[in-house]
């Protein structure tokens, strides 16, 4: 399978419209069993082993995570938010292994009980082909605020 | 809601010994009393010495409405210092971290050197003969005294003591806090998780020591990641050898100690830990500093879980810091905390295990947050505007250090928080 900027942009614009609507199973399934994903807090490049993160998973956290979002009780999505987001900029390169990097960014527009906010950031993938599928190894979310005060995170991001 | 008043009067018909008046959460008046009579008269948390370690590291913080730098002076000293031009007010210090040669406003070009005394007026000849460099420095916090690192400012020149306002049962838990590293000092240099919400900073106080809500707003928490944090999941029920305890002076702490010592999991799991390479040598620098029987008690113990009226809250791997913006507005930070002299995995999984619960895309906080915009609305919605804190008064009892406890899930700390509350606000006003 060869891997153009178009199979990864259709790639990525999936994956925006799974987290826009909380498909969380979905969206799990197209990260690889080892992957690691990754929101920086403060700057974009810290060290995640002396500085804290948002989040910083493998693919357990990660499973815990989005089980905690699904099961009704995150109450921070009752009722959930509603979600629409712009993903654009795509650009990618070869990495080791046969894999890819592609770079994103995203403009995300949210609403919820009365309130709206405008999330943005930049996000890097490696990706690989797996029985024919991309698959994500590796997500990392740079977060325009990252360093600011911001609100409840607890959707896809 | 409007403002309705703030004079002891009106405080004094809207606290009771057990309740308290949904109006003392909304009243913008009541508000602006408590930035005067709590946060800018009394102790506030401002920083931890280990933030700035080196000569001229500062960060910036805030003592109630008030920005101030916290900085190391070429004497290593700590000071906190006003981050106001003494010319017309500008700032002098916008970033939130870094080192500083001299802080310099840009307004007109004034300078200050790192101990806050003036150091440069371009055209200065303007001020005539008269001019006294001395009285034109960055105005130093009237009081400024640390316990193990903690650094506590003061815009009061009398007051009591940092030593008698935290008291020794505190001192005692910033010790366990403290003496999980092996050199007994914490790093508190691995950046901060920031969040705010639209409500009134005491539901977060109130909030951050409250054992009966866990298992109902963070059900869906320890259903997703107990077994993999290794929570005990019975800790916060009825019948919880937890306690619920008043420090005195309005602090106070969910006291897991008597429940951890008799947990034959939690013995497990550190007899697990000590088995692993990185724990072994961490266990050996805990036990050279401490002896075996402390440093068991420490493990044993984790950290400490507890608030220090009217900001600051040491819990699990974190410092958190509460900063009142509006009478419905409120910013939390939260700097999780390294251990000097612990191996690098050790480390390593104190930021994991604070990221899983912590932070604006944790697995706890954001329930939290949830709950603190739904009881803003619910205070407003009020026919019998009445809070009742009324869990366990009648089993609550003198401990052997002075302290007062409850069983976990009873409203003791609330209680303890609010009475100090309104000793604070009832108390005369300087002027």
């Amino acid at each position: 399978m060869s891997v153009d900027r178009a199979a990864v942009e259709s790639f990525l614009y999936r994956e925006a419209r799974l987290m826009d609507a909380h498909r969380y199973a979905e969206w799990l399934a197209l990260f690889d069993e080892d992957a690691v994903y990754w929101i920086p807090s403060n700057r974009d490049d810290i060290d995640p082993t002396r500085e804290v993160s948002i989040a910083y998973a493998d693919r357990g956290l990660l499973e815990a995570q989005v089980s905690r979002l699904a099961s009704g009780r995150a109450y921070t999505q009752d009722p959930p938010a509603r979600l629409c987001r712009v993903v654009s900029n795509v650009e990618i390169e070869p990495a080791d292994g046969g894999e890819l990097i592609a770079h994103s960014v995203f403009q995300l527009a949210w609403a919820r009980a009365g309130g709206q906010r405008s999330i943005a950031g930049r996000s890097t993938y490696r990706l690989r082909v797996r029985n024919g599928d991309l698959r994500i190894a590796s997500k990392k979310v740079e977060l325009v605020a990252n360093d600011q005060v911001i609100g409840d995170l607890t959707f896809l991001l | 809601m409007r403002a309705i008043a703030s004079t002891p009067e009106s405080i004094r018909g809207r606290l009771r010994d057990d309740s308290v008046h949904a109006s003392l959460y909304l009243d913008p008046a009541v508000f602006e009393r408590e930035l005067e009579q709590i946060f800018h008269r009394g102790c506030v948390y401002v920083a931890h010495e280990s933030e700035v370690p080196d000569p001229g590291n500062f960060r910036l913080s805030w003592i109630g409405r008030r920005s101030a730098i916290v900085v190391r002076g070429d004497d290593r000293v700590v000071r906190v210092l006003m981050n106001r031009c003494a010319h017309r007010a500008a700032t002098v210090c916008q970033e939130e971290r870094g080192t500083a040669t001299t802080f310099r406003c840009a307004y007109h070009g004034w300078s200050f050197h790192r101990d806050g005394t003036l150091a440069a007026v371009p055209y200065v000849d303007a001020y005539g003969e008269s001019f006294r460099r001395e009285a034109w420095g960055l105005s130093p916090a009237p009081r400024v005294a640390s316990y193990r690192g903690f650094v506590f400012a003061s815009l009061a020149a009398e007051g009591l003591s940092l030593d008698d306002h935290l008291g020794a049962p505190v001192r005692e838990q910033l010790d366990y806090f403290c003496d999980l590293s092996p050199e007994g000092e914490i790093v508190a240099r691995s950046g901060t998780n920031k969040y705010g919400y639209d409500g009134n900073w005491k539901l977060q106080l109130e909030n951050s020591i409250d054992g009966y809500h866990p298992n109902f707003a963070h059900q869906a928490f320890f259903d997703a990641f107990g077994t993999r944090m290794g929570v005990p999941l019975d800790i916060f029920r009825g019948n919880s050898l937890g306690r619920n305890r008043d420090l005195g002076n309005g602090h106070s702490m969910l006291d897991f100690r008597a429940y951890n010592r008799e947990s034959s999991a939690l013995r497990a799991r550190i007899d697990k830990m000590r088995e692993t390479p990185s724990g072994a040598d961490y266990w050996e620098g805990l036990r050279q500093r401490l002896g075996a029987n402390r440093a068991l008690d420490v493990l044993t113990v984790g950290g400490t879980h507890m608030s220090v009226f009217p900001n600051l809250v040491v819990l699990q791997n974190q410092i958190r810091t509460i900063r009142p913006v509006a009478v419905d507005r409120t910013e939390v930070f939260l700097n999780p905390v390294l251990l000097a002299g612990a191996p690098d995995p050790v480390n390593a999984t104190r930021l994991r295990v604070h990221e899983m619960f912590y932070g604006p895309g944790g697995g706890g906080v954001p329930d939290d947050i949830e709950m603190f915009r739904r009881v803003q609305i619910g205070l407003d919605s009020s026919i019998d505007p009445w809070i009742r804190f009324w869990r366990g008064p009648h089993r609550e009892e003198p401990d052997t250090d002075g302290t007062l406890f409850g069983q976990m899930t009873d409203e003791v700390s609330q209680r303890a928080m609010w009475r100090e509350w309104g000793r604070r606000m009832l108390e005369e006003s300087p002027e």
